[in-house]
């Protein structure tokens, strides 16, 4: 499973599942670290936040990686996808909604299509309680952090996917080339 | 009951569906972040023999922070104490989140087979180890064959 990750970046590989050595799950919104090694992005903000280095190989990686990450496929493709009914769960933000991860997404939709008053998500590796209730979500160790949440419309304007921005991951093809190469990463394919 | 992050649940079910040798590894009926283990004495090693029980836990922020874990079985051991706590990087400082119950297991059974007296967690066993290796060996078997021989 880990050992996957191990391998370096082929950008053309779109429809590859790459598993995470973090959650033990295929990546959500894969994230290369300056050494080569690629996690779901909210996985890198869990490392971030704890041991600050990657999990395979102990490199420490930059702060800004999580403002500006170096990511494998652009996002657009997620910001406006949607449930059958083209609803979407939202949590807020300074100034705007973030929509969340598609996984962290389909399972508080799946609590909410079951009736469920409340559901736990796992989210960079901190435990939140998702309240339908209140319409809101808390930290599991610290319910005092807490922050609006809502079940709208897939295309409403916001910031982006889970921390991502939205702009942010508008980079071309070329562009995620060239930053990959800067870091040995991408190796062209002989024609 | 609050439900299990997706790694845990995959972890267990590997753990049950391809054991590692040597080493068993079950969860709680009433708390699945709380596991019963059981490590043998690996060979050539003064615990051949024993059945070591130990217990583990996942704390709330697994796999960001280490599992929590320690001998229940008396062990003489230089960097096992007295209350089964145990001296291992992996489950301090250098801890990684891709590390997982099998690999901290295989590492703690690894430990059993090489004991390393310069960073001593049991001053009065890690002492003996290195003035006079072989009444420490001694010792060890002999606690083996007391503690983690019975049944």
């Amino acid at each position: 499973m880990a050992e996957k990750c191990q391998s370096k970046v082929f950008v053309e590989s779109d429809s590859e599942q790459i598993d995470c050595a973090v959650c033990l799950q295929s990546c959500v919104h894969p994230t290369v670290l300056p050494c080569g090694h690629i996690f779901c992005y909210l996985c890198v903000k869990g490392l971030r936040r704890t041991t600050k280095m990657c999990a395979m190989c102990r490199h420490e990686f930059p702060d800004d990686l999580i403002e500006n990450p170096t990511l494998l496929r652009p996002i657009e493709s997620s910001l406006d996808a949607g449930f059958e009914d083209g609803h979407q769960w939202f949590y807020e933000g300074r100034n705007g909604w973030w929509q969340y991860d598609e996984r962290t997404s389909k399972d508080i939709e799946e609590a909410f299509k079951r009736g469920n008053t409340t559901c736990d998500v796992s989210i960079a590796g901190k435990i939140y309680i998702v309240d339908f209730v209140e319409m809101e979500q808390k930290q599991k160790q610290n319910v005092l952090r807490s922050r609006r949440i809502k079940r709208d419309l897939s295309t409403i304007p916001k910031k982006g996917i889970s921390g991502i921005r939205a702009a942010a991951s508008s980079q071309t093809t070329e562009e995620l080339e060239t930053r990959l190469a800067m870091l040995n990463l991408f190796e062209p394919r002989d024609e | 009951m609050s439900a299990l992050p997706r790694r845990i649940i995959k972890e267990t079910q590997r753990l049950m569906a391809e054991p590692v040798p040597g080493i068993s590894a079950v969860p709680d009926e009433s708390n699945a972040r709380y596991f019963h283990v059981i490590v043998t004495g690996p060979e050539d090693s003064p615990f051949e023999g024993g059945l070591f029980k130990l217990e583990l836990f996942l704390p709330e922020d697994y796999p960001m922070s280490a599992p929590k874990v320690r001998f229940i079985t008396k062990i003489y051991h230089p960097n096992i104490d007295k209350l089964g706590r145990i001296c291992l990087d992996i489950l301090k400082d250098k801890w990684s989140p891709a590390l997982q119950i099998r690999t901290v297991l295989l590492s703690i059974q690894a430990l059993l087979s090489a004991p390393n007296p310069d960073d001593p967690l049991a001053n009065d066993v890690a002492e003996l180890w290195k003035i006079n290796e072989s009444e420490a060996i001694r010792n060890a078997k002999e606690w083996t064959r007391k503690y983690a021989m019975e049944n």
